[in-house]
């Protein structure tokens, strides 16, 4: 009867069999400004290949929560792990590397304003000690790949500073960065505020080829223009019931 | 006076007594716990100081800390803090060259003494306080500010977050090359400030008629006064204050919080901080090495 049970169950998908890339033990969070996204008691995971969208209405703002899940500021209680890794104690060395293995995309300010564009899309990769050639074909490979008709004053815009560059082409070259060196986990905060409706099916398809490289990827979708995108099945989903992410969630219709 | 009357006041004097010792021991209590707080407050932010030095030390001896964006960092900064500021340097040490050596000259030459006197006075307040002070003056005032301003800046905007996020360390990518950048700088500008002040003090000295020696002697009774633990003291001295001013202004910067608004407020409050722990840091160096404050022996 057993062995009947389990041959009638369907098969998990693939992605409920990877390890997970991010996990949350009970955590609680709250944040410091009044907009901020917070955790109560939360428990989830986020799995290699996996994408997890997030809903946000307009007033909400996920960098704090975002920092927090990369161990730059402290939950209030409980754990966070990072490849089974916490972020705590002293060895900071671990927690640079573990953090130069995700990528993401911020709402709000993402420059180092005294560096050009290219500066500081290669900065991470140099400093982590990617040579300078295969940094630059990697810029180069998604440029194209992302960029669309966009190319040309994204190219432009890499030998500017990004105080004197638009937000749509900023937009872009922050999506260049986040994926470029194949991260392992990739966070997206509102990555379509400013990208032209005409580039999200080259988006799209990023995204579904980096989850099948095995990224995992954290959507924190906007409150509009995420509704027409079509990942690749399945996408998992967490909401935002007052104010606090719940995993127990769906799209809404 | 009745009994009542007597108990009255007797109870009276004793609620005086008991209010009067009750605010004595209130005040001592305050002035204690505000003592404490200054010293604790003091003692913290001279071992955070004293923290990001040695961090900065300790990461720049790691060869894996010296990436292409640090080194390139380190560069610019000491471009920025080194390299331009010589100008500045050079008018700093002309005036101050010619004000010192001139007086001094001018002074002696009233006394009815000779050079062979004042060049001692003039090579040691030279080389072992001045050329060091005013190099620190120029490094902070020019560079040291415009650090704690920047940091401040990139702090309050959310560019420090985003190197975190992205796996670069903020202390060996924006502080470590800032703080070693400022350690040379002063060093270097010390050099060129003495020379400066040196030959300048005598050229016009020399037009002015208050100098009466060629400058082969002058120069002569001078190098002639160079000891080796000068050249310890010199070298000591610029760094250990160098790196003092160049950390206090990073950390600053670093730990600022609040709004662009507040930018102003901590660069200047760096640099006063920072002019203060260059003087004390002088002071303590003249103590520790010839036993004198500034110049004078003690007793």
């Amino acid at each position: 009867m057993t062995g009947d049970a389990i041959t009638t169950e369907p098969p998990a998908p693939q992605w409920e069999l990877a390890a997970p890339i991010l996990e949350f033990h009970d955590v609680n969070f709250k944040g410091t400004g009044e907009t901020s996204i917070q955790m109560k008691r939360f428990t989830g995971a986020l799995r290699s290949g996996e994408l997890v969208e997030v809903e946000l209405e307009r007033h909400h703002n996920p960098r704090d929560l975002v920092s927090m899940m990369l161990g730059l500021n402290p939950p209030d209680a409980g754990e966070v792990l990072y490849d089974r890794q916490d972020w705590l104690g002293t060895d900071y060395p671990r927690h640079f590397q573990m953090r130069s293995e995700i990528g993401r995309v911020f709402a709000g300010s993402a420059w180092v304003q005294s560096l050009t564009l290219r500066d500081n899309i290669q900065l991470p990769m140099r400093h982590h000690g990617i040579a300078e050639t295969a940094a630059k074909k990697k810029v180069a490979h998604w440029i194209r790949r992302l960029t669309g008709h966009q190319r040309a004053k994204v190219k432009w815009a890499l030998k500017k500073r990004p105080n004197v560059v638009e937000p749509s082409v900023l937009q872009l070259c922050q999506l260049v960065r986040a994926v470029a060196n194949g991260p392992r986990l990739l966070i997206l905060e509102r990555p379509l505020r400013f990208l032209p409706e005409s580039l999200y099916d080259r988006f799209v398809s990023a995204m579904d080829d980096l989850r099948d490289a095995g990224t995992a990827i954290l959507f924190f979708a906007g409150d509009r223009d995420e509704y027409q995108l079509k990942f690749r099945k399945p996408v998992n989903h967490w909401r935002i019931v007052d104010g606090a992410i719940d995993t127990h969630g769906r799209r809404r219709p | 006076m009745s009994a009542p009357t007597v108990f009255r006041v007797s109870i009276r004097s004793f609620d005086l007594v008991r209010l009067a010792v009750a605010r004595v021991t209130g005040w001592v209590w305050y002035w204690t716990g505000n003592l404490g707080e200054l010293f604790f407050d003091r003692f913290g932010r001279l071992s955070a100081i004293a923290s990001v030095l040695w961090a900065s030390l300790a990461l720049a001896v790691h060869p894996g800390s010296w990436t292409y964006p640090v080194r390139n960092m380190f560069s610019k900064q000491v471009l920025f803090t080194a390299v331009d500021a010589i100008p500045a340097a050079l008018r700093f040490g002309g005036a101050v060259g010619v004000l010192l050596i001139v007086q001094a000259a001018m002074w002696t030459d009233a006394a009815g003494a000779t050079t062979e006197i004042v060049a001692p006075i003039l090579w040691r307040s030279i080389v072992r306080e001045i050329a060091p002070l005013l190099s620190c003056l120029v490094v902070i005032g020019r560079s040291g500010i415009a650090i704690s301003t920047e940091l401040a800046t990139m702090r309050a905007s959310g560019e420090v977050e985003v190197i975190d996020s992205m796996g670069i360390d903020p202390m060996t990518f924006l502080v470590m090359p800032r703080v070693l950048a400022v350690m040379i700088s002063v060093f270097c500008l010390a050099i060129i400030t003495a020379v400066t002040m040196v030959v300048t003090g005598y050229a016009v000295g020399f037009m002015m008629d208050a100098i009466h020696t060629s400058w082969n002697d002058f120069y002569g009774e001078i190098a002639s006064n160079f000891e080796l633990s000068d050249l310890t003291f010199f070298l000591s001295k610029t760094m250990i204050a160098g790196g003092f001013a160049g950390a206090i202004c990073c950390l600053e910067g670093v730990n600022a919080r609040g709004s662009m608004t507040d930018v102003p407020r901590i660069a200047s409050r760096a640099g006063i901080r920072a002019l203060t722990a260059v003087f004390a840091v002088s002071a303590i160096l003249s103590i520790l090495f010839y036993n004198k404050i500034l110049v004078f022996q003690f007793g």
